[in-house]
């Protein structure tokens, strides 16, 4: 049987395997703080003896988009967005810090600062404790928390969120959906990010595009289950020839 | 057998939890001291197929990686402890907390609930309870034939009795260290978890607590045109991602024809 079917085949595999990438950006298409998923191909030659007529292709995800997406008022005091670049730091469970844009945050038992999974937001100098009985935090443009204990007028300063602006090209997704970057522990605040309260920044994913793209996928892999037909059709038609010229 | 229709499930799922939430905060939207439920949500694991630099020879490496997100969940729900509207009822018995606070109720199981539903009333042996009859902690009896009952600001009951003024006790209200992590129970009604800590007793006005309005109640703190807002886009959120159960469909059927 003609080999063309094994190229076409890496082509409907790879189309499918995008498809659930758009799957997955569609479906957070409402999570706060989430980067889309960018998907490609990659074109890779098949090498030999003879001409080298195959190419067979590779679905890949190359990185994430890290456009700001658009930002919602709530209202609520513990929600907090990155207006441009930049990112909050928090710190896992097993000690690794890593970073998020979902800035939806809460309190945990200990009063610390959490995020929406119970991750320790990071200040300047570790996570931000919010004493009992104080008042909502405030949380200036440059990240300070204050809070007003309601015992004097001055208002107490908790510490300042760190927020931070990795390079973009040293950026990657681990399996739990946050993102670490290289040298991470020695990145310090970067005063060119600016947080606002009140304010939450929702997905960067654009439904409209995700869903062109899935139609495209769909039709991309139905040419590609064509191909393959194709190939088929050709092979009948093969062996009825042989079936004559045997007569 | 295809990534992307379980994801699709992911996503519909999330947002029909988006949607009951919302239907629950706007059910409560008149309720007096509802603190509105704010779902989160969160991307689910991702699967490395290929890592970005491994081998793909002995001299090769591989340019890009393959990840797969395997959807979205929903993460829990936290209440927004955002003031409602003050409003007034002009009823002696109504009293708002302005500010940090609960009112402790004690239930009948002896478990003792935390509200900020200060709509109370009186029972047959005159004691302060709350609308469903619960005695509003620490027992404050109103005596037949009282008159003028007043409630300071910082939780003094004092009360005319035959033309004499009387103290008849002291409101006191409880805080939390994570207020937001209190259980609820319904009734407008709380009760201490794991995650809320254990109560600190004050007296209103005092450490942070905040203050007590007489004659008020606290509404909820819903906002109808917000919650209708997201309904939309928990809708259409749903949408696309039958979408992409129908595009998972029609792949899969047209595999099935080769």
């Amino acid at each position: 049987m003609d080999r063309l079917v094994f190229a076409a085949m890496t082509g409907a595999r790879s189309a499918l395997g995008q498809m659930a990438i758009t799957a997955n950006n569609l479906a957070n298409a409402s999570t706060p703080g989430f980067r889309e998923q960018i998907a490609a191909f990659r074109a890779v030659p098949m090498g030999g003896d003879g001409a080298n007529t195959r190419a067979f292709a590779l679905d890949t995800t190359p990185g994430s988009n890290f456009q700001a997406a658009a930002v919602e008022s709530t209202g609520n005091p513990f929600d907090v967005a990155i207006q441009g670049d930049g990112f909050f730091v928090v710190r896992r469970p097993d000690g690794r810090e890593a970073l998020t844009r979902a800035g939806n945050f809460r309190t945990n038992l200990a009063g610390e600062l959490v995020s929406a999974s119970g991750l320790p937001v990071l200040g300047d100098s570790g996570p931000i404790v919010i004493p009992p009985n104080s008042s909502a935090p405030q949380i200036g443009n440059d990240g300070t928390v204050v809070v007003f204990d309601g015992t004097s007028p001055q208002p107490q300063v908790l510490g300042k969120l760190r927020l931070v602006k990795p390079d973009p090209k040293t950026l990657s997704r681990s399996g739990d959906g946050l993102f670490e970057a290289a040298n991470l522990q020695a990145l310090a605040s970067d005063p060119s990010v600016a947080a606002k309260q009140g304010f939450v920044e929702g997905s960067n994913v654009s439904v409209s595009a995700a869903m062109v793209a899935l139609v495209g996928q769909q039709r991309l892999f139905d040419l590609n289950v064509k191909m393959i037909q194709n190939a088929d059709a050709n092979a009948r038609s093969a062996n009825g020839i042989m079936t004559l010229s045997r007569g | 057998m295809i990534r992307s229709l379980w994801v699709a499930k992911t996503g519909m799922d999330v947002n029909q939890a988006n949607l009951d939430v919302i239907a629950h905060n706007l059910a409560n939207a008149s309720t007096v001291s509802f603190k509105r439920v704010k779902p989160n949500f969160e991307d689910l694991l991702y699967q490395t197929v290929r890592a970005p630099g491994s081998q793909t020879s002995e001299q090769t490496l591989s340019p890009t990686g393959l990840q797969f997100g395997s959807g979205a969940r929903i993460l829990g729900t936290t209440r927004v402890l955002n003031q409602g509207a003050m409003s007034q009822t002009g009823n002696g018995l109504d009293v708002a907390i302005n500010g940090n606070g609960y009112f402790q109720i004690n239930l009948p199981t002896g478990v003792a609930a935390y509200t900020r539903d200060g709509n109370f009333t009186q029972d047959n042996q005159g004691q302060l309870t709350n609308m469903a009859g619960y005695v509003v902690a620490p027992g404050i009896t109103i005596p037949d034939g009282a008159e003028a009952v007043t409630i300071s600001e910082f939780g003094q009951i004092t009360a005319k009795v035959n033309g004499i003024s009387q103290q008849l006790g002291q409101l006191q209200i409880v805080n939390f260290v994570n207020p937001a992590g209190l259980e609820s129970i319904g009734g407008n009604l709380y009760i201490e978890s794991v995650a809320s800590g254990s109560p600190t007793q004050g007296t209103p006005g005092q450490n942070g607590l905040g203050v007590l309005k007489q004659g008020y109640v606290e509404q909820s703190n819903v906002s109808v045109a917000e919650e209708l807002i997201k309904m939309i886009q928990a809708q259409r959120g749903y949408d696309v991602n039958t979408r992409v159960v129908r595009a998972s469909d029609e792949v899969l059927q047209r595999l099935a024809q080769v």
